[in-house]
């Protein structure tokens, strides 16, 4: 009865007002995806030409094909048809074109884009023949664009051109480069004091090739962001389109990386990159990630840390890694300021050897303020000598006092973690949550219950405590 | 049908079948239009919703009231991260019915200016036709076939945009 009268049913989808068919449109994976309902029936024959954002990416064109050919000719006039059959404001263009391209062609799809004003542009490209790339006068000078992020595969940018401009990207809020070789020379980053509106610069997964000194200075910014997500590898790409994944190689040669930005608020280091720092006029700073990583041969691995903390004593917040507790144990004689007089949110990265806890024991002692401490405990990396000594009074009222939250990476049940995991309950009043993240599915079915069940026999000083055991991935 | 505490303030809405739902004055909220009403005090006691019938709307005063006892997004406030993964699973479960209760719930969030669920529902009806080939899409969606494109009209809209559709 129902099915008969549900076949019978109108097209109600298409009598829907067009805001509502363009989310659904919006909500396909691609541009390419929404242009293909124009031939479902003349109601959706146009609905695509007002949607906001295009996203256009020929690696899904190639996944289709499952062959590593580009039809360019297609491609090209279907960028630029899709550009030009707007009906609506442009919000966002996203492309990609991996290394298919030469520089000029993709000049005209920029060119075709910025007259549709958008405010958000992504660009990934690596244009042939492979020379540095120089962004066109139409991008560099635009006065609607707020948001820019350039994916180069490796492909060095041509910032000294930039400096022919009083004024670079009058708009611009936010810029990231991912995976683009940074500027050799000193002045290569001096552009950003041209730009008048940047907040926030990321670069994520950039390359240095030689030495040279990387010099962030801005009066503008207020959130700067230095990521290399995988310090083995990095990307490039091969004649034919593929991605091919390259090791570093590791060298030690000095590479500098100075800032001084007065408005900054946010800074997050998570790096290998650089081995030298000067940090300068960081007045503004509450919250530093700063999670260092051995990939160059390092001889001064203190340097980060005692140019940091001076620096930036007054910040509210602070995340720091293992590598980050080693270097500070390597100079904590010298590394640490008198006082973190504002510190009121600590997040730490350790392992339960005897030398992690000192570091952790020297910075909570600096910290009269501190209201939240979180750690995570990873799998011990070193050859221990001892695991955390908790005998001392002082030593387990300073770890406790502020302690919400600890969280137990790669767990397997192991007995001195178990002891940890005992001793900070016993003795966190304030702490909130614990967490046992098991790394090992046969492990984690035949003893975790058991485990948590001796764990919740521990005595607790918080009565809020919860306790958490869960599987990684 | 509401259970929580008599204190606060009842709604009753009555559905095109005239079946009544009796719910707290917060759960209804959630929809626009309803809270313009409520606020223009053109709101009996009773609302008729002569073209949702009860099985659309006890489904949507399912969401509204799980939406409205949730966090909100907006009150910029700390987020409790679970609240939002909680939200999340039930957004999941909530959208997986079939497609003529898809459309019908959507046309009722849409007259009922339910902003979220509209949000879902569309995000649900793309992932459905997502990859498919046009005719299936015609079929799940149910398009007009009055409606349809010429031969004529199909291959220039096709030559257009060749790449799209290789």
């Amino acid at each position: 009865m129902k099915k008969s009268k549900r076949s019978k049913r109108v097209d109600r989808i298409s009598n829907l007002p067009d805001s509502i068919l363009h989310l659904i449109l919006s909500s396909l994976e691609s541009t390419e995806e929404a242009v293909r309902t124009s031939i479902l029936s003349t109601r959706w024959r146009y609905l695509w030409t007002a949607l906001p954002s295009i996203d256009i990416n020929c690696s899904r064109g190639l996944i289709r094909h499952m062959t590593y050919y580009c039809n360019k000719r297609e491609f090209d006039e279907f960028v630029h048809s899709v550009l030009s059959n707007r009906t609506l404001g442009l919000d966002s263009f996203r492309l990609c074109c991996l290394n298919y391209f030469d520089m000029s062609t993709i000049e005209g799809w920029i060119y075709a884009a910025l007259l549709q004003k958008p405010k958000k542009i992504h660009l990934s490209f690596s244009p042939r023949p492979g020379k540095n790339i120089e962004l066109p006068h139409c991008l560099v000078t635009c006065d609607f664009l707020e948001v820019l992020s350039l994916k180069l595969y490796r492909r060095r940018l041509r910032f000294a051109s930039m400096l022919n401009y009083i004024t670079l990207f009058p708009r611009l809020k936010v810029l990231e480069l991912n995976n683009v070789e940074l500027p050799t020379k000193p002045q290569g980053f001096e552009f950003l004091e041209r730009c008048p509106m940047l907040e926030d610069l990321r670069l994520i997964n950039c390359v240095i090739k030689t030495f040279m000194v990387l010099s962030i200075s801005s009066l503008t910014l207020k959130t700067l962001t230095i990521v290399t997500h995988n310090l083995m590898y990095y990307e490039e790409l091969c004649d034919d389109g593929t991605l091919v994944k390259k090791k570093f190689h590791r060298v030690s040669i000095r590479r500098h990386l100075v800032i001084s930005c007065p408005k900054l608020i946010r800074l997050e280091y998570a790096s290998g990159t650089f081995n030298y720092y000067d940090f300068n006029n960081l007045d503004s700073l509450k919250k530093a990630v700063i999670y260092p990583e051995p990939l160059v041969a390092e001889v001064n691995r203190g340097r980060l840390v005692s140019e940091l903390f001076p620096k930036v004593s007054h910040m509210e917040s602070l995340s720091i890694n293992h590598y980050f507790v080693q270097c500070s144990h390597r100079e904590r004689h010298t590394v640490f300021p008198a006082s973190l007089p504002n510190l009121k949110t600590l997040e730490l990265t350790t392992t339960i050897d005897d030398f992690a806890l000192n570091v952790l024991i020297c910075i909570l002692k600096c910290s009269p303020n501190l209201q939240s401490l979180n750690l995570t405990i990873q799998e011990e990396i070193s050859m221990t000598k001892g695991y955390w000594d908790l005998d001392e009074a002082e030593t387990r009222e300073i770890l406790t006092r502020c302690l919400k939250r600890v969280e137990f990476l790669e767990f397997n049940g192991e007995k001195q973690k178990l002891e940890i995991a005992r001793f900070l309950l016993e003795n966190g009043n304030s702490l909130e949550e614990m967490v046992f993240s098991w790394r090992n599915k046969v492990t984690y079915l035949k003893k975790s219950m058991d485990t948590m069940n001796k764990v919740s026999k521990f005595d607790k000083a918080s009565s809020f405590v919860k306790l958490i055991r869960h599987l990684k991935d | 049908m509401s259970t929580s505490s008599s204190s606060s303030k009842k709604i009753v809405l009555k559905s095109a079948d005239n079946e009544t739902f009796e719910i707290d004055e917060i759960v209804a909220l959630e929809s626009q239009a309803i809270k313009n009403m409520i606020e223009d005090e053109c709101a009996d006691n009773v609302i008729p919703l002569g073209n949702i019938d009860s099985k659309t709307l006890s489904k949507i005063i399912e969401y509204c009231k799980k939406h409205a006892e949730s966090p909100k997004k907006d009150d910029n406030a700390d987020i409790d991260e679970k609240a939002v993964e909680d939200l999340k699973s039930f957004d999941a479960e909530f959208a997986k019915v079939d497609m003529p209760l898809i459309q019908d719930i959507l046309m009722a969030a849409n007259f009922l200016n339910i902003d979220n669920l509209i949000g879902l529902m569309c995000r649900t009806i793309a992932d459905r036709i997502k990859g498919k080939t046009p005719e299936e899409i015609r079929k799940i969606l149910n398009i007009n076939k009055n409606d349809l494109l010429s031969p004529e009209q199909e291959a220039k809209a096709r030559e257009e945009n060749s790449w799209a559709f290789d």
